[in-house]
């Protein structure tokens, strides 16, 4: 465990290397947000709607903000270290040493993102003392632990979802258009870009049925108090049954990647 | 100089043909390539989705109007990606890893070869196929004559545009010479090109009056809609005429500054 646990601080210290590079990442998901505020504020100015989409205006704003920034905190980068590793050799060190791949990179991704992911959060908290404030928004203490929760579930259910994908690089030789294009496929699923309430009730119940809307949709839908705590619990359950589920196919599709891993290289 | 502009303009049309022969080479990237843009897309006409099912005006432009501003920031998308991205992408590295020198060493403009030599040709199909038709759409729903002075109005400040776009994302790369490593300021340059998405008068103003004037930014995608419809004032005309052209200057004088403080980093 100790091993793992030292990849986890290794993984937190080049995170910290990078620190400009996170604020400027954050600086620059301030743009999209400006946009999308302008966005909603005419529509609402112009349709005089209390609700759109089945959320009032401040409901909108709040939800805009704070899942831009929960894709922010939900970043990956791993898999094309995966895809290196799997394309040229990196993988042998692992056959000779006692050390478990999946263990290796889910700690280097915690060490990694963990500084990001808090970081990120108290930047949500600041966004939600500005909504609540402002624009009006009731969040209960209850809303905020069970989305806390939530937020931590859908950060592994981000990683199994990438590992999984990163697999791809046993068959696939170049994998930088698929990784991006999930990338941006799982931003709009998940709620990332707009509330999947917009796509309407029939397409948001086929969204339910997959994985994504566990990563954003879910936990702010949690933290703005729209679901029960019945839904909530349920949703948490099938949070972790997705993850869960992903781990042990990302077991078997391991397993078969390995024997047809050339072991090429270093 | 119009001699040196034909040249490398020639050079350009060369560099187009090797890298869509280069790119042909790897057909499955061509279509994983396509993938990808085809999901950006998705995410650009999210907002023509809403405001088609919202129905609503901004500033004063009626739905129509505004698919008219969406396909030509998809259209501006496909120049962007083209002629920039990668080449945006690659810039700190051939610095870093001293590929510069070779650069230096060419008779063409140093500054053309480092900042155009890579150009994506296949992936931006969808662009091209979405925003023709949503400018087509745009144009003949908002009742704009399809004359020669409306096309040519449009043209010429879609071109103007790409000459704004160039300098816009060109001048923060000359920051490599000085810092090497700029891959932070990627982000800010992508999540900065999608403030095009829609039309610049629905920001207030200080935010259009910075994106116009001091970060011509809106200059690129918002002209030549608003050209031919007739919503743009004479100092805008004049603006939007002048404003490309010096920054070009600015950007080939900042260029020969950077370019003097350059030392080679690699073998």
């Amino acid at each position: 465990m100790n091993k793992y646990m030292w990849l986890l601080g290794m993984g937190l210290q080049k995170a910290l290397t990078y620190r400009v590079n996170y604020l400027v990442t954050i600086l620059a998901a301030a743009f999209p947000i400006i946009l999308q505020w302008m966005l909603w504020q005419s529509i609402y100015t112009y349709t005089q709607a209390d609700k759109l989409y089945g959320l009032s205006y401040s409901d909108m704003l709040s939800y805009v903000v704070l899942a831009a920034l929960m894709a922010q905190a939900l970043r990956t980068g791993f898999e094309y270290d995966m895809a290196e590793d799997i394309k040229s050799g990196g993988l042998n060190r692992f056959i000779v040493q006692p050390l478990s791949y999946f263990g290796y990179r889910l700690s280097v991704f915690v060490g990694t993102n963990l500084g990001y992911f808090v970081t990120t959060l108290i930047v949500m908290a600041v966004a939600l003392w500005v909504a609540t404030t402002y624009w009006a928004l009731s969040i209960d203490v209850t809303h905020v632990a069970l989305f806390l929760l939530s937020a931590v579930g859908a950060f592994f259910l981000q990683f199994m979802l990438f590992y999984l994908l990163s697999l791809t690089a046993f068959w696939l030789h170049e994998v930088w258009a698929l990784f991006e294009s999930v990338r941006v496929i799982s931003l709009v699923l998940s709620g990332g870009v707009v509330p999947l309430s917009v796509f309407g009730t029939s397409f948001e119940y086929y969204l339910s049925l997959l994985p994504f809307q566990y990563l954003i949709y879910f936990p702010l839908q949690t933290l703005m108090g729209v679901l029960s705590t019945e839904q909530v619990l349920s949703g948490l359950v099938l949070q972790l049954f997705w993850t869960l589920g992903l781990f042990l196919l990302s077991t078997v599709v391991w397993r078969r990647g390995s024997r047809s891993y050339l072991a090429l290289g270093g | 100089m119009w001699q040196q502009f034909l040249k490398h303009l020639k050079i350009y049309a060369l560099l187009i043909k090797l890298n869509a022969m280069r790119q042909l080479e790897y057909r499955v990237n061509i279509v994983l390539g396509l993938l990808v843009e085809i999901g950006y897309l998705g995410v650009k006409l999210l907002y023509a989705y809403i405001i088609h099912d919202t129905g609503v005006h901004i500033s004063g432009f009626a739905p129509q109007s505004l698919y008219l501003f969406i396909g030509t920031f998809i259209l501006m998308t496909v120049f962007f990606v083209a002629m920039l991205q990668f080449n945006i992408m690659a810039f700190d590295r051939q610095i870093i890893e001293g590929e510069f020198d070779l650069i230096l060493t060419k008779p063409v403009s140093a500054q053309f070869l480092a900042t155009l030599k890579y150009v994506e040709t296949w992936m931006v199909i969808p662009n091209v196929i979405v925003g023709l038709g949503l400018v087509g759409y745009g144009w003949y729903a908002s009742g704009i004559a399809f004359d020669l002075l409306h096309v040519g109005l449009y043209l010429l400040y879609a071109v103007l545009g790409v000459l704004t776009m160039y300098c816009v994302f060109t001048l923060p790369l000359l920051l490599a010479f000085k810092l090497h490593n700029i891959s932070a300021f990627h982000s800010l340059i992508w999540a900065l090109w999608d403030f095009n998405n829609l039309p610049h008068r629905i920001f207030p103003s200080p935010i259009q009056i910075i994106g116009t004037v001091f970060f011509p930014i809106f200059l690129i995608t918002n002209f030549s809609p608003l050209a031919i419809m007739g919503q743009l004032s004479l100092g805008e005309m004049i603006w939007g005429a002048l404003a490309p052209l010096f920054l070009f200057l600015l950007t080939c004088w900042g260029w020969r500054r950077a370019i003097s403080t350059y030392e080679s980093g690699g073998g």
